[in-house]
């Protein structure tokens, strides 16, 4: 008997070695840390934050992988870019949510992981045909993916529905010409004051590119495909006639007197009926729902030509990746990529935000389509991109917020009648290259 | 039993309407902050609109104040910045008189080469300074600190400027009784200079809490935490425009809450700004 | 002193003060300097100093080092009209906004001399534009100075695009900028008419002194002090700054405001360098900037010389 005592206490004893040293060595395999920057709030980081939520407590257990979620506001590249001069790899990112026309900027640093490198890999779950074509083309550079698409919107027409229907019209201009006409259908003028305008519109370095993206079978703002073959060294819409072509169109509009060509608060304006139409990013879908529910309809940018097929451009951010040293980080973070384009949690993000979903299997989705059915807007700007020419992209101009300062200033000039079509494409050209050469002048 | 003399209702009569053309002028220039807390209780639809509106449907509407509850930690980043504030407002106020009474008390080689490097200081834009100053702080492995997040601001030039005017003006005679007395300089300093100058000292103290917890840029760029982010963050978390934003109404929630502090810590402060009557006198 | 009041205290002998303690003498009052400097030098002066040096070269946009250029950058700014309109902008700033701000903050301390049982109330109100941050008071004005539905323009009756007209875009920032100032200069000024001796106030009063000859003659040379300070610093201020032209034109214009006007000195270099990561442009025009300032420095605290007077 004492014995088998013995032998039990000594086998139960054992085993409670062995579980605490179980316990012990998993406690001390500590997860792998991802860090990820964002730089959005509201319903839309309410969404990210719920979506990393569901993988911290989900996948991310399993696989001991932890993501610490860090709001940047839009410094976040920034950041970056100062901690790469610093080679501080403790106070980097794993991945960095930044514009895409900061691509040039992010790859060149060193450290930088080009997305190409686990797209092309048959072993990632996600590859390039999970995400729509013209996304896919919006986050290309040096003609490979080096990025992925995150948070994704493109311009669209707005038109107040009752206001175009009182004027007569059953359906929204699809041409520069017919918004003309529509212009001047709907302007009320008091006198001499307009009281409300047909168009709300400033034309910057964003609306420009997309009026000159659109003509053709495709155009481009700059050389070397708009910047995503090789660095842009030049402006070549002048030389192709696309940015006098528009610019004349605009003329027509400035001349009927009811063309806002100046934004103070676009959204509040348009919503209290001060004007009837404007043109802005999907992204504004979430604020319009908000200000006038159910009152307005978007439809696509209008063409300048008739022919046009080139189709508005898709943009917006992006999610980078960065080698801090450490393999299995890295892939960890791909891990976590992996699961933030998924279609389930697209459809999260894209319903709380307004973005466009990144994952072509989204739209598929029961749940996506009864969305659609109640948001047709959204259902719109998807349908946009999608029939939009893929190579109709955002250009990356290296100093963009320097051409968005002589865009904006220059188209100031010109809808003032300051400037007349062929000056304003001579400056608008002239200062541009001025500034790229700048560029190359210090970066080469 | 008190007596109301015949005297006073005259001259209480002056006073309580001097008392009302004062308010009355405070109201006036403070009209843009009533601005702003009128629309954090604005529905998005009544900030901008056709017609003249400037109080809120009801003050009953506290939508704004609850989106900046729930979106962001606004009170965590207040404790934030009520740390960095605090302390470095302290370490300020040390570093500034310290300096200025250098300044005004002693002669010496080179005074007013180092005066005016301290004036020529106020004059260098800092914007241009932040990104050195982020190497310098890396350097220092001051990332992701509170230390990392005051220690730019532990310094102010102004200050120092302040004060040296403020001790200049300090009694020649007073000071000089002092030294007879066998009191030290640094003895002075502690028990007679300082003491006699709350108001000036509770001045800079108010102005630097209040300027740094407005502070933006500087502590979003050495932290890479959430939790370390300052007041101002909220704002412009707020603040956007694209995706589904929640319109100025939230936004100005979030700088009226903001605001409090400063506003307490000015009113708890506010009765040493009288200044004594001893500062700067002479007896006979 | 002795019970009897009289001063009587030898001074020792020079060789009977031991040489520890005729050093520290010498040395006490740099020791005082040092934790100031220690600060000053490290985060203002040596990135400062950095920066001009740097100024010297060309830089890419790592801000690193290509090729040593001497004056190209600075032949390149002052020869940039904009960099020009923007050292007029900011002048015209400068004296559009120091004097009202110090006129206004010192109207306001003498109005709340007294102390009153509401003063508690007022006296806030006056200091509190200073507790508002800039961006909080730009977007407050940028509500109020909406053309179409702006309070500012419904209760004048007027049309004006107070933003964005380049007629009225300098003047409405200035506007902004006298407003955030007022707090800053009542408090200071305040301060220092409430420590202002009552022995020789009285004095004056009883030698016939009242009302404005009062202001002149007595109350502002006594706060003289306090009042250049609050010069020097308004305009460094004045000259340095940039954050409502940042906040209010450049997400508009994306450059200093229409036509330019309301660029400044600092948001020229903001332009150029942190928004077009061009730094050559952004450093050189840092340091003319700081030319100008120091300029302007010297020349009000000459007036220091001639105008102040410290009791």
């Amino acid at each position: 008997m004492k014995g088998h005592f013995k032998k039990v206490s000594a086998l139960l004893i054992c085993c409670l070695l062995s579980l605490s040293l179980a316990e012990v060595t998993s406690a001390s395999r500590k997860p792998i840390e991802v860090v990820f920057w964002h730089s959005t709030s509201g319903a839309t980081g309410e969404a990210l934050e719920s979506i990393i939520k569901n993988y911290n407590e989900g996948p991310g257990k399993e696989k001991n992988i932890h993501v610490n979620l860090v709001y940047q506001g839009y410094s976040g590249t920034d950041k970056v870019i100062l901690a790469y001069q610093t080679k501080d790899y403790v106070n980097a990112p794993d991945i960095n949510q930044g514009l895409t026309s900061t691509l040039p900027s992010v790859m060149d640093m060193g450290w930088s992981v080009s997305a190409e490198r686990f797209l092309s890999d048959s072993r990632s779950k996600i590859n390039h045909d999970t995400f729509y074509e013209p996304m896919q083309r919006a986050v290309t550079y040096m003609g490979e993916m080096v990025a992925v698409p995150f948070a994704m919107s493109i311009p669209m027409l707005y038109y107040n529905v009752d206001m175009l229907k009182e004027a007569g019209y059953t359906k929204p201009p699809q041409t520069m010409d017919e918004l003309t006409e529509y212009v001047k259908a709907l302007t009320i003028k008091e006198g001499d004051k307009v009281s409300r305008y047909g168009l709300n519109m400033q034309v910057k370095r964003y609306q420009l590119v997309q009026f000159i993206n659109s003509q053709g079978p495709v155009s481009f703002f700059g050389d070397n495909e708009g910047g995503r073959l090789a660095p842009m060294t030049k402006i070549v819409a002048g030389e192709d006639g696309t940015l006098k072509a528009f610019l004349e169109k605009l003329q027509d509009l400035l001349d009927t007197g009811g063309y806002k060509y100046v934004e103070d608060n676009i959204n509040e304006e348009f919503a209290q009926g001060l004007s009837a139409m404007v043109i802005m990013s999907s992204s504004r879908l979430g604020t319009l729902d908000r200000l006038m529910p159910g009152k307005y309809m978007v439809a696509p940018l209008p063409k300048v030509n008739a022919d046009d097929q080139g189709g508005a451009a898709i943009g917006g951010s992006c999610l980078s990746l960065f080698d801090r040293g450490d393999e299995a980080r890295l892939k960890a973070a791909w891990d976590v990529v992996e699961y933030v384009v998924s279609p389930e949690n697209q459809y999260i993000f894209s319903t709380a935000s307004g973005y466009i979903p990144v994952n072509v299997e989204t739209e598929n989705m029961d749940k996506m389509k009864a969305y659609y059915k109640e948001h047709p807007q959204y259902k719109a700007a998807l349908e946009q991109m999608k029939a939009s020419n893929p190579l109709s992209q955002e250009p990356l101009d290296l100093t963009y917020n320097e051409i968005n300062g002589i865009i904006t200033e220059t188209m100031l000039e010109f809808c003032k009648g300051d400037l007349n079509v062929d000056q304003a494409v001579e400056k608008i050209v002239s200062k541009c290259n001025a500034s790229l050469d700048e560029y190359h002048e210090a970066n080469d | 039993m008190g007596m109301k003399g015949n005297v006073r209702p005259k001259r209480s009569v002056k006073n309580v309407l001097y008392q009302i053309l004062c308010l009355a002028v405070g109201i006036v220039i403070i009209l843009p902050i009533i601005m702003a807390v009128c629309i954090s209780f604005m529905r998005p639809e009544e900030i901008l609109t056709k017609e003249l509106h400037f109080f809120p449907n009801s003050f009953r509407y506290l939508e704004n104040y609850k989106i900046v509850f729930s979106q962001t930690r606004i009170l965590r980043f207040m404790f934030n910045s009520l740390v960095v504030a605090f302390v470095s407002s302290v370490v300020r106020v040390v570093t500034a008189s310290l300096a200025a009474f250098s300044f005004a008390f002693f002669d010496y080689k080179g005074k007013r080469l180092l005066f005016a490097l301290v004036v020529g200081s106020m004059i260098i834009p800092a914007d241009v300074l932040i990104v050195q100053n982020y190497f310098t702080t890396a350097e220092l492995g001051l990332i992701n600190t509170y230390l990392g997040m005051m220690v730019v601001f532990f310094v102010s030039a102004t200050n120092i400027f302040m004060m040296r005017q403020t001790f200049l003006s300090y009694s020649r005679s007073l000071r000089e009784a002092a030294m007879i007395d066998g009191c030290g300089n640094f003895e002075f300093f502690i028990r007679i200079l300082m003491p006699s100058n709350i108001p000036v000292i509770t001045t800079v103290f108010i102005s630097s809490f209040v300027g740094i917890w407005n502070t933006y840029l500087w502590p979003l760029l050495v932290t890479n935490a959430n939790e370390m982010r300052t007041a101002q963050v909220a704002v412009t978390m707020l603040n956007i425009n694209e995706g589904s934003s929640y319109g100025p109404g939230a936004v100005m929630a979030a700088a009226v809450i903001i605001l409090i502090p400063s506003i307490l810590v000015f009113l708890l402060l506010q009765k040493r700004i009288v200044g004594g009557i001893m500062s700067g006198a002479v007896k006979g | 002193m002795n019970h009897t009041g009289q001063i009587t205290r030898v001074a020792a002998p020079k060789s009977q003060v031991p040489l520890s303690h005729r050093i520290f003498r010498k040395v006490e009052p740099y020791l005082y300097l040092i934790p100031a400097f220690l600060f000053i030098l490290a985060f203002t002066y040596y990135p400062f100093i950095k920066t001009m040096g740097l100024s010297f070269f060309r830089l890419n946009k790592y801000r690193e080092i290509r090729e040593f250029v001497a004056f190209a950058n600075y032949a390149k700014v002052l020869g940039d009209e904009k960099f020009i309109q923007a050292i007029g902008n900011t002048l015209i700033f400068v004296v559009a906004t120091v004097p009202i701000s110090m006129a206004l903050g010192f109207a306001l301390a003498l109005l709340a001399r007294r102390r009153t049982k509401s003063s508690g109330a007022y006296e806030a109100m006056y200091a509190l534009s200073m507790a508002v941050s800039a961006s909080v008071i730009a977007m407050i004005f940028q509500l109020a100075f909406n053309p179409s539905m702006g309070i500012v323009n419904k209760l004048l009756g007027l049309d004006i695009s107070w933003l964005t007209d380049p007629k009225t875009a300098l003047l409405t920032l200035i506007i902004i900028q006298i407003w955030s100032n007022i707090g800053y200069n009542f408090i200071f000024l305040l301060a220092a008419l409430r420590g202002m001796s009552s022995e020789v106030l009285e004095s004056a009063k009883i030698d016939g002194a009242t009302g404005f000859s009062l202001l002149g003659k007595v109350i502002i040379p006594m706060v003289s002090p306090t009042l250049l300070f609050l010069l020097v610093k308004d305009i460094a201020y004045a000259m340095t700054t940039s954050s409502f032209t940042i906040i209010l034109t450049y997400p508009v214009f994306h450059s200093g405001g229409p036509n330019g006007t309301t660029e400044t000195i600092m948001s020229y270099v903001y332009g150029k360098g942190i928004i077009g990561t061009n730094y050559n442009a952004a450093f050189a025009a840092t340091m003319v900037g700081f030319v100008l300032s120091a300029a302007m420095m010297t020349l009000s605290l000459v007036l220091e010389k001639k105008k102040v007077n410290y009791a």
